[in-house]
């Protein structure tokens, strides 16, 4: 598997979906959406992070682990003009912050039996 | 005393995809896995003697090894067995943990973690998106690209 450096900026009518993977086995998604896009903010994030998360992979058969949702978080475009980051990204005032509730839940990714 | 410590994680994936967590876990164990889609291998344990049969996969530990092979050098005393269980969807494993490495004592918690990171890098695989993976003490973050497209748009 190939791993990208992606590029700091987002480009417009894309968004980052970050899973983070901690020691105690627990987990967390959330979508990250960068800059004033207007397709961004028309977008329904919940249904894009379930299909992302519910791709089926062959070899796995979930559910594999419990993922606790963390929401949208909007990153300004004040934060990636930046030439050095900062160590906290000024909100984007244009988009008002969408939180998801907090919930558990199952990423089915069903591959083949074993 | 060295003594093997049975242990169980509810990871439903194949034994190829064991054998990749795995090899996120421990690059340097590539060496010293064996794989029986049978499950017919035997598990040693140095220390105490004793022999187990039916495992899927084993991980030969290091030093002093009555048979002479090699063994990975962070495993000392018993090697490491795993096999999958149908029943219970679980993945069932002894090793001889007190004496893994600090980072590894929570074996079940490693793999997990392992597993989780191996599974985002296929989703992205998958759908062809882009990919980097952050880790950050005992954190690993893994970001996807994805793009909006008009399927995810509100009202459509």
């Amino acid at each position: 598997m190939k791993i990208y450096k992606v590029a700091d900026s987002c480009p417009p009518g894309m968004v980052d979906i970050e899973f983070t993977f901690n020691d105690d086995g627990s987990a967390t998604r959330k979508i990250i959406a960068h800059g004033p896009d207007v397709g961004c903010k028309k977008a329904n994030h919940s249904k894009l992070m379930n299909d992302v998360s519910n791709t089926r992979v062959n070899g796995f058969n979930g559910p594999l682990f419990e993922v606790e949702d963390e929401g949208l978080t909007q990153q300004g475009v004040a934060e990636l003009s930046q030439p050095v980051a900062p160590t906290k990204a000024a909100p984007f005032s244009g988009v008002p912050k969408i939180k998801a509730p907090e919930q558990k839940r199952k990423l089915a990714v069903p591959g083949f039996d074993v | 005393m060295s003594h093997w410590q049975a242990g169980s994680v509810k990871l439903q994936c194949n034994l190829e995809v064991m054998i990749k967590v795995l090899m996120r876990v421990k690059p340097s164990w590539v060496k010293h896995i064996q794989t029986s889609p049978a499950g017919n291998l035997k598990i040693v344990n140095d220390h105490t003697g004793e022999v187990e049969d039916g495992y899927s996969i084993v991980i030969r530990h290091g030093g002093y090894r009555r048979d002479g092979k090699s063994g990975a050098d962070d495993i000392k005393f018993a090697d490491i067995g795993m096999k999958y269980d149908p029943n219970s969807k679980e993945w069932k494993y002894k090793a001889d943990t007190p004496y893994l490495p600090d980072n590894l004592k929570k074996f079940d918690k490693v793999l997990t973690q392992e597993a989780g990171v191996e599974q985002a890098h296929a989703i992205a695989n998958q759908l062809g998106l882009q990919v980097k993976e952050i880790r950050v003490g005992g954190q690993t973050k893994v970001v996807i690209r994805a793009p909006v497209s008009k399927t995810h748009m509100l009202g459509v």
